[in-house]
């Protein structure tokens, strides 16, 4: 609800160090608990059924074998697990391991679309009509099949609640277009042709109809109603959340070792006391929301590693392409050549990160790595501002940034010793993420240049180029540059109604191209996510999707 | 003045600041930064649900209709809905509120049971080394922050040495009665529960006691040597009661309304100090809920959260000044002089 996935890169950023100034002696805290960090571990070789049983919170200190259990620690708690109104990532791993859809993605990079509870599915060739296939054999986790009633019902209700991920399919579809030919097809007809459309069903989960209707509102708060590789047997809110996993599920279980029988998510607001977790093997996963410090000291430990997968994290700094002297492009190819992108991706990022080349990051299909890569070159940079009818001395623009986001922060101060090579002054302002995204509903009060991390939704270039690119799009904060290009406006458009995936990647190719041209924003970085994990855990991959980078069907014991 | 006027008179005297404390959480909390509808519905939201949202908790309407509005609501059990949780502010209390109130009242009796002897030996030892060895206590227990006490144990007790869990509240819950894992899991008979539940409690309830616990060490010493200085008690040395006897028997007991006020004051304070001990204990209690509330701007969780700890310092208060009546009838008059 809170947070959408977009606003959680932000926000909880912010949020999570607020806390920690709060808390001050976290970096103490954290030193110490990597000190203390490498004893319990071989207290627990001696030692094991006693040492986790007792202080996990999952143990129950019956004897329950806890190798067959994962714990992943987390610093955020959900807002619901409604399937419906989840949004964030947390509530989509959730919703991603518990529910199944009629599409799923693989874990490889870029995320595949594999079948989910369809067998074959079909559209017409009005592009608009797609017809699913179910498979039979999929039940839900009370026992009652999965039929095409039921997806008629969860894409009703998610369409009726507009909460959660339902804006991913606002003007696509309405619950009038979808319908049950038989037991086990379904039929939906879009309300236009939106090519990506296919590729937004992975976020669409399906409950079971007989269970929601039998219950009140708030019954999916503390119960499932899902098919999926796990059933939730236990909710203490704020605190853990505790899957048991579905033997009698469809899919395939992970080559390698044993899936684990109970998955426990564990809520520790602290990160001082998830990276203790780690430390006694008390947690095997953590978020992605600790701090470098806290990832070093994991990855110090003996028995686990910081997963650093590079995906789908971009980091633009838009410039007002609507306003003097950035509506020159000669200003912004020379800010583009100014920059000292090296140093941003080694000092600042310590490595966790790649350069963007272009709008689109390398992981995405369609990306087009012919396009001008800007790198440092005073020289160029010089030469681009000599074009322009501005002397360096005359330009003072003002860069803002989330405030508290220490990564945007140092780009900005950087910025700012490079861009005064060229005598341009470079005004840094900190601001709250809803004070951003006020700002930028107004080219007036939108100011020159925004650093802001775009975020992923589905495995489709559109999710990056529309929002951002598109000139409809103008007034979010995706589309700080005001930029306009109609050129630009209609390839866009027309991949979102071409369907054939070829011609598609030839027309996002096309748009990589002219948007480099024009130079709309810096494309600095694409960052890496962090995770830590212990070794015992096979079969993790960070794919960079929302929910089903911890897609917990896929991971192992391997001891 | 009776006793019994008094008190009600006491009791009645805390309604207009409880108004007066309602009212001002209430406009703070409506002039923070940043739209609630807006951070509810994230920034994909289009503007017309945003607008809707509005409309629908009535942040449209003037500040003084919503809060009479909310007020209305108060009296009938409704807190309106929380933006994190989409429940009923009043629920998420109800359900949260036990949390905190079994770990603070855990913490205040363990400081009590500490902080009183405690403060005992080092007023019969005045100046010597135990009362020395005392007042450096009270003065770490007191200038310490709490949540870097918390840090220390939790390292110490739950990851180097492994005796204590570092998070959580439960290993598995009993049935849910009363909400207070301990009383719920006596009545359900489950002992494993129940000592599941101590050990969960030990070091955040521990932690949380240190501060009070040196503030109740303080107050029984200064007011034991007060009332140790008294002719009765040389009276009772020289007829030959044992030293120990005059200690706990009637020394204290003379000596204690001192230190039964700090108790009560403290008693408030604790929830104050709850809302850092939960988040670094991942105590799932209702100050960890306000911590989120604030960072996520859910202005309806902000006042209800706000307003149950001042209406508990607001009771305490009244309990202080109540026993204060109970012990010196002088105060009951003077507040009709």
């Amino acid at each position: 609800m809170r947070r959408t996935n977009e606003s959680s890169g932000e926000g909880n950023g912010v949020t999570r160090r607020k806390m920690l100034t709060y808390a001050g002696a976290t970096g103490l805290a954290v030193t110490v608990a990597g000190c203390a960090g490498e004893e319990p571990e071989e207290g627990i070789d001696d030692d094991s059924g006693n040492g986790t049983g007792n202080g996990n919170g999952n143990g129950n200190g019956d004897g329950s074998d806890d190798d067959s259990s994962l714990v992943y620690a987390t610093t955020i708690a959900p807002s619901t697990i409604d399937p419906m109104q989840v949004s964030d990532n947390f509530e989509n791993i959730y919703a991603v391991n518990v529910y199944d859809s009629l599409m799923m993605y693989s874990d490889d990079t870029p995320p595949e679309l594999v079948d989910g509870l369809v067998v074959e599915w079909d559209v017409a060739d009005d592009d608009q009509t797609y017809e699913f296939t179910l498979r039979d054999d999929a039940t839900f986790h009370n026992g009652d099949p999965v039929t095409a009633d039921d997806v008629v019902y969860s894409i009703t209700r998610m369409m009726e609640m507009q909460m959660g991920m339902s804006w991913m399919w606002a003007g696509t579809m309405s619950p009038d277009g979808v319908s049950a030919i038989d037991e086990t097809t379904v039929e939906i007809e879009t309300d236009r042709t939106f090519a990506p459309f296919i590729f937004t069903l992975p976020y669409h989960p399906i409950v079971n109809e007989a269970e929601v209707e039998a219950n009140d509102e708030d019954w999916l708060q503390d119960n499932d109603a899902g098919s999926g590789p796990y059933q939730l047997v236990e909710h203490v809110r704020n605190e853990r959340l505790v899957l048991e996993r579905n033997e009698d599920w469809w899919g395939e279980w992970p080559d390698g070792g044993d899936p684990f029988d109970e998955v426990v998510m564990e809520i520790v607001p602290e990160e001082g006391t998830i990276s203790g977790m780690m430390g006694s093997q008390e947690a095997d996963i953590t978020d992605e929301w600790l701090s470098l410090q806290t990832y070093e000291e994991i990855g110090s430990m003996d028995h686990a590693s910081v997963s650093d997968e590079v995906t789908f994290s971009p980091l633009y700094v838009f410039m007002h392409n609507q306003r003097e002297p950035l509506d020159d492009v000669n200003v912004r190819k020379a800010i583009s050549y100014a920059v000292d992108y090296e140093t941003i991706v080694d000092d600042i990022l310590e490595g966790n990160a790649e350069r963007l080349q272009g709008p689109l990051p390398d992981a995405m299909w369609g990306h087009n790595s012919d396009v001008t890569l800007y790198d440092r070159d005073l020289d160029q940079a010089q030469a681009y501002l000599d074009e322009s009818p501005y002397d360096g001395e005359d330009i003072e623009l003002t860069y803002t940034y989330v405030s508290g986001l220490t990564v945007t922060e140092n780009i900005g101060l950087l910025m700012q010793t490079n861009l005064a090579e060229l005598g341009i002054t470079l005004d840094l302002e900190g601001a709250p993420w809803t004070r951003i995204t006020d700002m930028v509903t107004d080219p007036e009060s939108t100011s020159d240049m925004h650093a802001i991390y775009l975020s992923f939704s589905y495995v489709d270039p559109d999710t990056f180029l529309y929002p951002a690119w598109h000139s409809d799009s103008h007034g979010s904060w995706e589309s700080a540059s005001w930029y306009q290009n109609e050129a630009v406006d209609q390839l866009l458009d027309d991949a979102r109604t071409e369907i054939d995936q070829d011609a598609r990647i030839e027309m996002y190719e096309e748009v990589q191209e002219l948007m480099t041209e024009d130079a709309p924003a810096l494309f600095v970085v694409n960052e890496a996510e962090l995770y830590g994990i212990n070794n015992r855990v096979g079969g993790y991959v960070d794919n960079g999707l929302v929910g089903y980078s911890k897609a917990f069907w896929r991971l192992y014991n391997q001891g | 003045m009776g006793f019994k006027s008094y008190v009600f008179r006491r009791i009645l005297s805390g309604i207009p600041v409880f108004i007066g404390l309602s009212m001002l959480i209430f406009f703070l909390a409506r002039v923070l930064p940043g739209d609630p509808a807006r951070l509810a519905l994230g920034p994909r939201a289009s503007d017309e649900a945003v607008q809707s949202l509005r409309d629908q908790m009535g942040l449209n309407d003037p500040v003084i209709v919503q809060y009479l509005n909310y007020m209305a609501g108060l009296f009938q059990g409704d807190m309106g809905i929380s933006l994190t949780t989409n429940r009923n502010v009043a629920a998420d209390l109800v359900y949260f509120f036990p949390a905190t109130f079994e770990l603070i009242t855990v913490g205040m009796t363990i400081a009590v049971l500490l902080g009183v002897p405690l403060g005992i030996i080092a007023g019969q030892n005045k100046d010597r080394f135990e009362d020395n060895a005392g007042r450096l206590f009270a003065f770490f227990g007191v200038s310490m922050p709490a949540f870097w006490v918390a840090i220390l144990l939790q390292l110490l007790f739950a990851f180097y040495m492994g005796w204590l869990p570092a998070t959580g509240r439960i290993a598995t819950a009993p049935p849910r009665i009363t909400g207070l894992m301990l009383v719920d899991s006596l009545i359900a008979t489950d002992f494993a529960a129940f000592r599941s539940a101590l050990a969960h409690l030990a070091l955040p309830a521990f932690t949380l006691a240190l501060a009070p616990m040196a503030d109740i060490a303080r107050m029984t010493r200064s007011s034991f040597i007060e009332e140790f200085n008294k002719d009765y008690v040389h009276a009772l040395e020289t007829s030959g009661i044992p030293a120990k006897l005059i200690a706990y028997k009637y020394v204290l007991k003379s000596s204690f309304a001192a230190t039964l006020t700090i108790i009560a004051l403290d008693y408030g304070f604790l929830i104050g100090s709850a809302f850092l001990i939960e988040i670094v204990f991942a105590w799932p209690g209702m100050a960890r809920y306000g911590v989120t509330a604030i960072l996520e701007n859910d202005i309806n969780a902000i006042v209800g959260v706000t307003l149950v700890v001042g209406l508990v310092y607001i009771v305490a208060n009244m309990v202080v000044d109540i026993m204060y009546g109970y012990f010196d009838p002088r105060v009951r008059y003077g507040g009709d002089e």
